[in-house]
C-alpha cells in the first residue's frame, strides 16, 4: 500500500473506526515512515483543537434541549400513526358529496323553482352532516385501532410461545416422574450435609474459644474514597483492584485512576484530595502524598502539621488552603537512551506553598503556580486558580460541597466582569447546571463587595437557564427585584419552567397560590424578596 | 442499554411525552450541528433546533419509519433552515445599507447577545470550519458536537461509513491547508 493510501485511512484511525487488522497495518506503516506519522500527528492536534473548539458550542446543546424539553410540554400530545383509512374516506364523501351536488343541480338555462332548489340544499346539508359524523367515527375507530394491532401481535406472539412450551411438556412429563424420585435423594443427602456442618462448626467454635484471642489493631485509616466518577483503583499486593465509595486507604497505600475518571478522598483531619484521570498517587502517610503522574487537587485543613506533596522534581509543603498539583513524565523516544523528562506544577488557589530547595525554600503565593523541571525552579506566574482546577466540578455535589460551589461560582461571576472573555467563565458555571443555582441566587441577593448591578444581572440571567423547577418559589420572588434585567430573568426563567407566560407579579403569585405546592416547596405564600 | 429510536417514537405516539424528550437530549446536538452548519456562526440556530423538534413532534404521525427517526429529523431541520434563509432573503432590502450592527436583530428569533470572542485559535479554526463547503463542513461540525461513530452519522445523513471516512478525510486535509496558508500568508 503507498502513502497516499494509508493518509486516506488516517482519519478512521485517529477516530478508532478501524478494525484490529488494519489498525496494526497502519501502525506498523506508521513505524517506518516519518511523512505518515507527522501527517497523523498533526491530524491528532487539529482534532484536539476542534475538541476544544466546539465544546462550548456542545455545552450549549445540552442547556438548548432542557428549553425544548419545556416548550414541548405546551405542545398537545401528537396524533397517533395516520393510515390510509381516513383519508381514503373522507375523498370519497368529499367525491359523493359533489356528484350528489352536480346530479341533483337541473342543467339547462332555466333556474329551478326556488322551493325545490331550497329543499335540494337542505337535504344535502343533512347529508354532509350524516357524512361527517360517520367520517368522524371512522376516524376514531382506526386511531383507536393502532394500539389494538399491537396487542394484537403481542397475543399472537405469547400464543406461539404457549404452542411451543406445551409441545415441550409432553416430552417432559415422561421424565418427571424419574426427576421427582431424583430430587427427593438430592433432598436427603442436602439434609445429611447440612447436620454435618452444624456440628463441625460447634466443635470448631468449642476450640478456638479456648485459644487465646490476637490483638489486631484497626488498620490506621489515612484517606476514605467519597465520590468517584469512573473507575478508582487501589493497589492490593500486585493487582489493581477497583475502590468503592467509603472504601478507606492505609499509610502506603497507591492508588489510581482510569482516563475520564475522578475520584475525591477525604482525610480525618478534613483534608480533601481530588483525583483527575490518568493519576497515580501513593499516599505515604497521613498529611503527604506522592505523585507519580497526573493531577491532584487538595483542599488542606489547617492543622499545625504541613502537607507534603512530593514528586520526583521535589517536594513541597503546605499549611493550609487550596492546591492543584500536577506532574508528568514524557516518554523519550525509544532509540533516544535519555532520563524521561519530568515537569511539575503546582497552582496554589489559596493559602501559599513551599519548594524546599537544598536549603533555602521558595514561596508561592496565591493565585500564582511555579514549575519545577530538572531540578530547575521557574519563579511564580500568577493564574486563573479556578479555571486551572475547573476539573473538579464534575466532583462537586450539592449539600456537601455547597460551600465550595458558591465560591467558586461567586469568583467566577466576579471575573466575568473583570475579563475580556467573560464566556470562559460563563461555560464553567453553565457546566455546573443547576448544582449552581444557589450561589446565584445569593449573588442576586446578597452580593459580595465587589459584585455590583452587572454581576446581579448575569447571575440572574444564568439562573434563568439553569434552575431546577424547584427554584420556582424563588424565581417568583425574584419578580419584585428593583432591577428590571433581573426581573425580565426571573420571568423567563419561569416560563421555561413552567411553560406559562403571565403577564405582572401578581399574576404569578395568584398562580403559585394555587400551583405553587406542585413546585417542591411547602405551600406557603412566597417570600418576601430583599427590597432594598 | 438504550431504547432503541423507533421504540420511542412508537411510545411517543402513543402519548408518552418522556419518550420525545428522551429523542429530543439525544438528537439536541446533532440537530445543532446541522443548523449550526447552515445558518452560520451569526443565525438563529437555537430557534431552528427547537423549530425543527417542534415541527417533528407535531407530525410525529406522519413518520413512516419510526427507525428512521434521525434521518427524518435531519429533513426537518434542514428544511426549517432553508425556509429561514429565504424569508431573510425576501425581507432584506438592502443588506448594505443596514450595516453589520442593524441587520443582527433584524429578524425575530435571531441572537441577541454579542457573540463571545473565543480565543484567536479557536476561533480561526471555527472561522475556517464554516468556511469550508456544505457538506465538509457538515461531517466535521456533526463529528465535533457530539462524538460519535461514521454509522450513526452515515444513518442520519443516510451515506455509507465509507462515504463519511472520506468527507472527513477531506474536510480535515482542507482545514489543515488553509490554516497553513494563514499561518504563512
Amino acid at each position: 500500500m503507498s502513502c497516499t493510501q494509508f493518509q486516506g485511512q488516517l482519519s478512521s484511525y485517529l477516530d478508532r473506526e478501524l478494525g484490529p487488522q488494519e489498525r496494526s497495518g497502519i501502525e506498523a506503516h506508521l513505524g517506518s515512515c516519518g511523512d505518515c506519522q507527522r501527517t497523523l500527528e498533526a491530524l491528532q492536534a487539529q482534532s484536539r483543537d476542534l475538541e476544544s473548539a466546539f465544546a462550548p458550542l456542545r455545552a450549549e446543546s445540552d442547556v438548548l434541549a432542557g428549553r425544548i424539553v419545556t416548550a414541548l410540554r405546551a405542545e398537545p400530545t401528537p396524533p397517533a400513526a395516520l393510515r390510509w383509512f381516513p383519508l381514503a374516506v373522507a375523498a370519497a364523501a368529499g367525491f359523493l358529496l359533489a356528484a350528489g351536488v352536480f346530479l341533483a343541480w337541473p342543467s339547462g338555462p332555466s333556474a329551478p323553482p326556488p322551493e325545490q332548489a331550497a329543499e335540494e340544499m337542505k337535504r344535502l346539508t343533512e347529508q354532509l352532516k350524516a357524512e361527517r359524523l360517520a367520517c368522524q367515527k371512522l376516524e376514531k375507530q382506526v386511531a383507536a385501532a393502532g394500539p389494538v394491532e399491537e396487542a394484537l401481535k403481542k397475543e399472537r406472539a405469547h400464543r406461539d410461545e404457549l404452542e411451543k412450551k406445551l409441545s415441550q411438556s409432553a416430552s417432559v412429563s415422561r421424565d418427571l416422574k424419574a426427576a421427582q424420585e431424583a430430587r427427593a435423594d438430592l433432598e436427603r443427602r442436602l439434609a445429611e450435609s447440612e447436620a454435618r456442618i452444624a456440628a463441625l462448626t460447634r466443635e470448631l467454635s468449642t476450640k478456638t474459644a479456648s485459644l487465646p484471642k490476637p490483638e489486631v489493631p484497626p488498620p490506621g485509616s489515612i484517606a476514605t474514597l467519597e465520590t468517584r466518577i469512573g473507575t478508582v483503583e487501589v493497589l492490593n499486593g500486585d493487582r489493581w483492584q477497583e475502590m468503592a465509595p467509603g472504601q478507606s486507604l492505609s499509610a502506603g497505600a497507591w492508588v489510581r485512576t482510569a482516563p475520564e475518571s475522578k475520584g475525591t478522598f477525604t482525610c480525618p483531619d478534613g483534608t480533601e484530595v481530588c483525583m483527575n484521570g490518568v493519576t497515580e498517587a501513593q499516599w505515604t502517610e497521613a498529611r503527604a502524598l506522592r505523585l507519580r503522574e497526573g493531577e491532584i487537587y487538595a483542599r488542606l485543613s489547617g492543622i499545625p502539621k504541613p502537607f507534603l506533596f512530593r514528586t520526583t522534581d521535589g517536594t513541597f509543603l503546605a499549611q493550609e488552603g487550596a492546591f492543584d498539583l500536577t506532574h508528568s513524565v514524557q516518554d523519550a523516544p525509544m532509540k533516544v537512551k535519555t532520563v524521561p523528562k519530568t515537569l511539575t506544577a503546582l497552582a496554589v488557589l489559596d493559602g501559599q506553598a513551599q519548594f524546599a530547595q537544598g536549603k533555602s525554600s521558595q514561596v508561592i503565593p496565591a493565585s500564582a503556580a511555579c514549575q519545577v523541571t530538572g531540578g530547575v525552579f521557574s519563579p511564580p506566574q500568577p493564574v486563573d486558580p479556578i479555571l486551572r482546577s475547573r476539573w473538579i466540578h464534575e466532583l462537586l455535589r450539592p449539600g456537601k460541597d455547597d460551600s465550595e460551589i458558591d465560591r467558586r461560582v461567586g469568583a467566577m461571576l466576579v471575573r466575568m466582569g473583570q475579563t475580556k472573555t467573560p464566556e470562559e467563565y460563563e461555560v464553567e458555571i453553565r457546566a455546573l447546571g443547576d448544582r449552581a443555582s444557589g450561589a446565584l441566587l445569593r449573588a442576586i441577593r446578597a452580593p459580595s463587595p465587589d459584585m455590583d448591578a452587572y454581576h446581579r444581572r448575569e447571575a440572574a440571567r444564568l439562573l434563568a437557564d439553569l434552575a431546577g423547577a424547584y427554584r420556582v418559589p424563588d424565581l417568583v420572588t425574584l419578580l419584585e427585584d428593583p432591577d428590571r434585567e433581573v426581573r425580565e430573568s426571573a420571568e423567563k426563567g419561569l416560563e421555561r419552567l413552567t411553560g406559562r407566560k403571565l403577564k405582572s407579579p401578581e399574576e404569578w403569585a395568584d398562580w403559585y397560590r394555587t400551583f405553587g405546592p406542585v413546585w417542591g416547596r411547602s405551600p406557603e405564600a412566597p417570600k418576601k424578596p430583599p427590597l432594598k | 442499554m438504550d431504547a432503541p429510536d423507533g421504540e420511542l417514537v412508537r411510545a411517543a405516539r402513543n402519548g408518552r411525552r418522556e419518550a420525545f424528550e428522551e429523542l429530543v437530549r439525544r438528537y439536541a446536538a446533532k440537530i445543532s450541528a446541522v443548523c449550526g452548519s447552515r445558518l452560520g456562526r451569526r443565525g438563529p440556530v437555537d430557534d431552528m433546533v427547537q423549530e425543527a423538534f417542534l415541527r417533528g413532534y407535531r407530525s410525529l404521525g406522519t413518520l413512516a419509519e419510526p427507525e428512521k427517526f434521525g434521518s427524518w429529523l435531519y429533513g426537518i431541520a434542514a428544511r426549517a433552515c432553508l425556509d429561514w434563509l429565504k424569508a431573510k432573503e425576501r425581507s432584506q432590502v438592502s443588506f448594505e445599507a443596514l450595516g453589520p450592527e442593524k441587520s443582527r436583530g433584524d429578524f425575530p428569533g435571531e441572537r441577541s447577545v454579542q457573540l463571545p470572542e473565543e480565543n484567536d485559535r479557536h476561533q480561526r479554526l471555527l472561522d475556517e470550519v464554516h468556511a469550508l463547503p456544505e457538506i465538509y463542513r457538515e461531517v466535521v461540525m456533526l463529528f465535533y458536537y457530539r462524538r460519535q461513530t461514521y454509522q450513526e452519522m452515515g444513518a442520519l445523513l443516510e451515506l455509507s461509513p465509507a462515504a463519511i471516512n472520506a468527507r472527513l478525510s477531506k474536510a480535515r486535509s482542507m482545514l489543515r491547508e488553509r490554516l497553513a496558508r494563514t499561518v504563512r500568508p
